[in-house]
């Protein structure tokens, strides 16, 4: 045990440190908030289609809150190098938005008119003007089909106090036991494993930094993704190629030298020049390279054995050509689409990068990447279709609401939280329920340190006092007389 | 024992409205109903409906007295000198007069053009102003989770009347098949010699081309599938072959099994068991897999002593030829065996597994709340949603997710014509 001195100043600089955090998430609420308003705006104005650009400056917007959430001390660094980043060279052209025929912009006009103030779900309009103009009968009866919709909408509106949260909880765990635990299945690519049943859900519910097989589903512009060359020239910037698979290595150990044999067939379908090679080899350092005949010769600036072996591991490893993190690349043409180009690894960033690569559909289950390169409104978007496709997949059902909901709770403040004691259930704010779910004595002890207070909003809180939990039914007080009834029997 | 009592009126009340059965018919999980008929009441029904079956004046006021049946007697027709009562008059007794709705039943056979109205099996069900028209009433009329009829009805007239739709379709589905007669034995599973022997030739050449597979791929002359190795390129194939070959089997078998056999009606009908489980055990039983793989551990080299070292033939590694019914040889009961134990290590993983989860995420989500305004907030004011699910729908009123069903309402219109 130390001294007490010593140890009075820990708990108080820890109380500092703590007090500081506990005043933050007053700030961030508000931030969040802002941009939760702002975002809704955008959606409504934009719709999903929003341009590269401005996804850009929304980035730019969030970096600096993003940094302040996180610790402080390595903060100022990362932000001084992210700034200094060169802005992306290449920006794709605008996606082009298809006009919507006129009629249908008449029958939009004319079920606004019949809903006047009403609020109708913008998918319902859809659907009924989706229907009216494929059948002309139907277009006398739309003002009783509008009507019926709203009627009907308005009967299917939730309750209010209704306790939404735990509902959708329990929808999505429950088709849980129902799942499988095999890892590997097949998913539309027979060459591609990819993790899939309940621990591919688990590992979206907790927000693994990396999923355990990361993979893309790139897809391609215009002509790139009709003319198969075009693919495989994408599909070779993509995969990444290290030296050993185009080349046999050979050490020397009378002369100390390193020769390099290409194999002209693998190098031909690659697309690597041995030029382009030899310039890859001279990148390492403390080696000169030079081609004699077919074949790349490396010797070495400080001769001996050590550092031939160390070169030798180096070469073997070398990267020649492609992307970090993407292992492999299968090219496969799907009807009405053309060339898709799916990936084993994943690095979102660069590849979004690469011309010829539509970045308006490609996507990754590498959510974090999603929220880094993205933003956290398309992280959220990427929970709810992983969620909603690993779940579906299984041939369980489970409503859009609950996942997004979900999807929703962990990306509220902006940034990718799990659900759990990580994320956001060791985020809430009453000690109680903390103390509730897990590692109950740390909360306590450093709750009465701190001395924090309970405001008894939660459920876990309010079941600890015992007294009725404020939702549902236990949100509202009713007075009865219980006379009255008997006075109508007489 | 003890006993929980209800205190005061509001917990009456409470308990009235939240707690009662028939308030838990449907879902909020999905929107969709989760009770319903099952084994015996699918079978009866599917009896009553399949094929314009007939029943006796006598007959028919037995099966209505089960459910102390009060309306109007079904309508009455004269056949060959006799007056009989078709059966989906007798299954239209229970559905409301105003009941529309047209549906596929679980029988369907899935073909490329649906011909509706015009389906030469009876699998398209046509309901009309409260009639049974046409189709077969199956898992997918009253079964849980799929009974569309069920669901339609606690829609359209509330949740007691749901209760004694269910009620009174349940007594009707054991009383036809009371009355009947309905039974399965392992004679159900017979199959002819002339399919015995298809089978055993699908089987056998099933078995050659493992066998060339397995040595193309000794000399050398495989060709491995891209970015597979030469062994996972074989172990694919092989896998897709065997699985062929079960399937062939099956469809041999299911060829010789009609609708005159009981355990096929229950596998058509949805009451229990699969057209898989039947063509296991008078077909092919099929390859046994761990982690998704043919079966591989065991010796060195080899599963079992029984055979050399190295074999990467179909009995080696764990393809069970025979049917349940003609019984498995001990190698193979052995590989039966692996697969059973790790489906059960499966579930003992994965119920503890999908608890935490659940826990987790119940934890996480548990002060969330639907407000006056339609916004979603934790219990601290924080909002985390503005309109829940993006429309403020409720899941459980939703139809399968969709917050208002169109389909019905243009349907309703276009009936109205």
């Amino acid at each position: 045990m130390a001294k007490p001195v010593s140890k009075k100043k820990i708990s108080q600089k820890k109380g500092e440190k703590k007090s500081m955090k506990l005043a933050q998430p007053k700030i961030t609420s508000v931030k969040t908030k802002k941009q939760i308003m702002k975002k809704v705006a955008k959606i409504k104005v934009l719709k999903p289609k929003k341009k590269l650009k401005e996804v850009k400056s929304t980035l730019e917007e969030k970096r600096p809150v993003d940094k302040k959430m996180k610790k402080k001390t390595t903060a100022p660094e990362k932000k001084i190098e992210k700034k200094k980043e060169p802005e992306r060279t290449f920006l794709p052209p605008p996606i082009k938005t298809v006009e919507e025929p006129k009629e249908y912009k008449m029958i939009r006009a004319e079920i606004n008119k019949v809903l006047k103030n009403h609020f109708l779900p913008i998918s319902i309009i859809d659907g009924i003007v989706e229907f009216v103009a494929r059948d002309k009968k139907l277009e006398t009866k739309l003002k009783y089909i509008v009507e019926k919709a709203y009627e009907e909408y308005a009967k299917n509106i939730i309750d209010p106090t209704e306790a939404c949260g735990m509902i959708g909880a329990q929808s999505i765990g429950e088709p849980g036991t129902q799942m499988t635990m095999r890892t590997f299945h097949y998913a539309g690519v027979a060459e591609i494993n990819v993790t899939l049943g309940l621990p591919r859900l688990i590992e979206i519910v907790d927000a693994r930094s990396s999923p355990s097989t990361p993979m893309m589903n790139i897809y391609l512009r215009d002509e790139y993704r009709v003319n198969p060359d075009l693919a495989k020239e994408i599909a070779n910037k993509i995969e990444i190629t290290r030296l050993t698979d185009v080349a046999d290595i050979e050490m020397d150990l009378v002369n100390i030298t390193i020769s390099i044999r290409p194999n002209k067939k693998t190098m031909e379908k690659k697309g690597i020049t041995i030029d382009e090679l030899l310039e890859r080899v001279k990148s390492i350092r403390k080696l000169s390279a030079k081609i004699e005949k077919d074949t790349v010769k490396v010797t070495l600036d400080e001769p001996g054995y050590k550092i031939l072996q160390n070169t030798n591991e180096t070469l073997k490893n070398l990267k020649i050509k492609g992307i970090d993190g993407i292992k492999r690349v299968i090219i496969r043409k799907e009807p009405n689409e053309g060339y898709i180009i799916y990936s084993e690894g994943s690095n979102l960033k660069e590849v979004l990068d690469i011309e010829g690569v539509d970045p308006y559909r490609t996507t990754t289950n590498d959510i974090h990447a999603v929220a880094r390169e993205l933003g956290i409104e398309a992280a959220r978007n990427m929970i709810i279709h992983e969620a909603n496709a690993t779940l579906s997949e299984q041939g369980l059902n489970v409503d859009m609401r609950h996942i997004m909901l979900v999807a929703d709770v962990m990306t509220a403040d902006g940034t990718v939280r799990a659900i759990g004691r990580h994320g956001v259930s060791g985020e809430k704010s009453s000690v109680l329920s903390r103390a509730a779910f897990e590692i109950t004595v740390n909360h306590l002890l450093l709750a009465s340190q701190r001395g924090e207070s309970d405001e008894l909003n939660g459920v876990a809180e309010n079941i600890i006092v015992g007294q009725p939990v404020n939702l549902g039914t236990g949100a509202i007080e009713l007075v009865m007389n219980t006379r009255k009834p008997k006075q109508k029997g007489k | 024992m003890n006993l929980h009592l209800l205190q005061g009126e509001e917990a009456k009340a409470e308990a009235e409205i939240l707690m009662k059965v028939q308030e838990n018919l449907m879902s909020p999980r999905f929107g969709g109903i989760i009770i319903g008929g099952l084994h015996d009441h699918i079978s009866g029904c599917f009896l009553l409906t399949y094929n314009d079956k007939t029943f006796s004046k006598e007959k028919t006021s037995e099966i209505l007295a089960t459910f102390k049946y009060k309306g109007k007697f079904p309508e009455i027709h004269e056949e060959n000198g006799e007056s009989v009562v078709y059966g989906k008059d007798i299954f239209s007794v229970l559905l409301p007069k105003d009941l529309n709705i047209e549906y596929k039943a679980k029988a369907c056979f899935h073909c490329e053009v649906c011909q509706t109205a015009k389906c030469p099996y009876g699998a398209y069900v046509i309901v009309k102003n409260g009639k049974l028209k046409q189709g077969i009433i199956d898992e997918n009329s009253i079964g849980s989770f799929k009974g569309r009829i069920i669901e339609r009805i606690i829609r359209d007239h509330g949740t007691t009347a749901g209760r004694i739709f269910i009620d009174n379709v349940t007594k009707l589905g054991i009383a036809v098949v009371t009355l009947i007669g309905f039974t399965t034995s392992i004679d159900d599973e017979d199959i002819p010699t002339e399919a015995k022997r298809q089978i055993a030739e699908a089987l056998q050449k099933a078995q050659n081309k493992i066998n060339t597979l397995v040595t193309a791929y000794e000399h050398g002359e495989l060709e491995s599938l891209p970015g597979r190795s030469l062994e996972e390129t074989l172990e694919m194939e092989i896998m897709r072959v065997t699985g062929r070959a079960r399937d062939m089997a099956g469809e041999v078998a299911s060829k010789y099994l009609g609708l005159n056999n009981s355990a096929v009606i229950m596998a058509k009908s949805g009451a229990r068991g699969s057209m898989l489980n039947l063509s296991q055990m008078s077909g092919c039983v099929g390859q046994q897999a761990v982690r998704g793989e043919r079966i591989s551990r065991g010796y060195k080299y080899r599963t079992l002593p029984h055979f050399k070292t190295r074999d990467l033939g179909a009995s080696a590694k764990g393809f069970v030829a025979n049917s349940y019914k003609s019984g498995l040889n001990p190698t193979e009961y052995f590989f039966h065996s692996m697969g059973g134990r790790e489906g059960l290590v499966d579930t003992a993983v994965r119920t503890s597994r999908s608890g935490y989860m659940q826990r987790r995420l119940v934890n996480a989500l548990e002060d969330l709340k639907v407000e006056s305004d339609g916004t979603v907030r934790h219990t601290g004011g924080e909002i985390i949603q503005f309109k829940y699910g993006e429309d403020g729908v409720d899941p459980t009123r939703s139809t399968a997710g969709k917050a208002v069903d169109l389909n019905r309402i243009i349907f309703d219109v276009k009936q109205e014509e």
